[in-house]
Parts: structure tokens; C-alpha cells; sequence
């Protein structure tokens, strides 16, 4: 019982520390719109509707937050967008 | 197999063929992308995070070489496997933001988004290569519409 309470506490501490990383891309005049709608798919499993959501957020407002949590996910998904040529930075959501 | 033959006069095809194979052997010697690593003060991740891009860029690289060597691509025809099509589209994107980059500063980003200017009041030696960004455009279209 004691050893469940402190396994506990310690697992919160650890959720309080972890900050939350936002995977941004941002626009550029090069990629087709077709192309980052399939990128969105392919890379985050967005359903076409939310991909084209993302994809006009990024046309008309110069950026969108396509994903957001722990740092590991969020590289990955940096390092795949960024493989696709999609300008993508990570932000520390403090 | 993915087949298709680009909606563009086949001259134009032909004219502008060789102008690609330069801007694709000139984007890569381009040694060192900007690919943003999130903490650029860690160095070797930084690094590593460059290096793994590099290495996966070349894979696609070798596809789009493959692809642009195939003598029916200058006649606007379109022919690759299915499994080498997100090779080149990646590829085919790298391309397009060198010229963008390198060979078509009189363009506005306005401009190439909305195609609405005047392309005989451009510089003569951009014309050419404004046609050899819309020609890749229309690969990346085609193989983008048979793959979804």
C-alpha cells in the first residue's frame, strides 16, 4: 500500500516536470496544398477533413499547431514533416 | 507501376528537361540544410538530427535521378513504380524550393502562389526556370492523385 501511494506520487511529479511541445509548421509559397494535405495524413493519421483544416490555417495564418504533448512524439513528428520538406519547428509550451 | 502523361506541351517538356537535371544537381550541393533542431545548444543532436535528414534526402535523391534519366520524362511522360512515388515526390519538393530560392528572385511569393503576373515582363533566363517549377508542379500533381 505505501509503496503504491509513493510509485504514485513520483509518476505525478514526473507528468508535473514534462512540459508539453508544440509541432508547428509554418507556411512557405513552394508546397502545394494538395501535397501538404497529404503529408498531414501520411505523417499525423489526420482524416482529410482536419488535414485540409491544418493545411488552410497554415496558408491563411502563416502557421498551425498540428500537434502537441510529450517531446519524444513531437520530434518525431518534427523529423518526419521536416523530411517532407514542410518548414516545421518545435515549441516549448511553457 | 504509375503511368500519366503531364498536361503541358511536350516542347516545353523538352525545353525545360535539362534545366531540371541542372537545378537537381544543383540543390544537391547544397551541403547543409536548414533543418531546425528544437535545441540548437545541443550540438550533437543538432548534428545527429542533420545527419539522419541528409542520409534520408539522398535516398530520395537517387529516386529522382532515376526518375529524371528515364528518356519519356522529356517527352512528358510519367512512369515509376509505386513504391519509389514518395521518394520522388519528397525529392521533387526539395527541387521546387531551390529554384524558388535561387533562380526566381523577381517573383513575389504572391505571385507564385496565385500564378497572376505577366511572365514575358520577367527576366528572360527566370522564364525558363518558372517553367521547370510548373512542370514539376504537374508531376507532383499527377503522382499525388494516383496515390491517394
Amino acid at each position: 500500500m505505501t509503496v503504491e501511494t509513493i510509485t504514485e506520487e513520483k509518476t505525478d511529479e514526473e507528468i508535473d516536470l514534462d512540459p508539453v511541445w508544440r509541432v508547428v509548421v509554418l507556411n512557405d509559397p513552394v508546397n502545394l496544398m494538395n501535397y501538404v494535405v497529404m503529408v498531414f495524413q501520411k505523417v499525423l493519421g489526420f482524416e482529410e477533413a482536419r488535414a485540409i483544416r491544418h493545411m488552410r490555417e497554415v496558408h491563411e495564418k502563416g502557421r498551425s499547431i498540428v500537434w502537441s504533448g510529450g517531446r519524444e512524439r513531437a520530434e518525431t513528428f518534427a523529423y518526419q514533416l521536416q523530411h517532407w520538406r514542410l518548414q516545421t519547428i518545435l515549441e516549448r509550451d511553457d | 507501376m504509375i503511368e500519366f502523361q503531364l498536361q503541358v506541351d511536350s516542347r516545353i517538356t523538352r525545353a525545360v528537361a535539362p534545366l531540371i537535371v541542372k537545378c537537381f544537381s544543383d540543390c544537391g550541393k547544397v551541403s547543409n540544410p536548414s533543418f531546425p533542431y528544437p535545441e540548437e545548444q545541443d550540438k550533437d543532436l543538432a548534428e545527429a538530427w542533420k545527419n539522419s535528414l541528409r542520409e534520408e534526402m539522398l535516398q530520395d535523391r537517387q529516386s529522382l535521378a532515376r526518375f529524371l534519366n528515364n528518356p519519356k520524362f522529356a517527352h512528358g511522360h510519367v512512369e515509376l513504380r509505386e513504391d519509389g512515388a514518395e521518394f520522388i515526390l519528397r525529392a521533387i519538393t526539395e527541387v521546387r524550393l531551390h529554384i524558388r530560392e535561387s533562380c526566381l528572385q523577381s517573383f513575389s511569393d504572391s505571385e507564385l502562389e496565385s500564378g497572376e503576373f505577366s511572365l514575358p515582363h520577367k527576366p528572360r533566363d527566370q522564364q525558363s526556370f518558372y517553367l521547370a517549377y510548373l512542370v514539376l508542379a504537374e508531376v507532383q500533381e499527377g503522382l499525388i492523385a494516383r496515390m491517394v
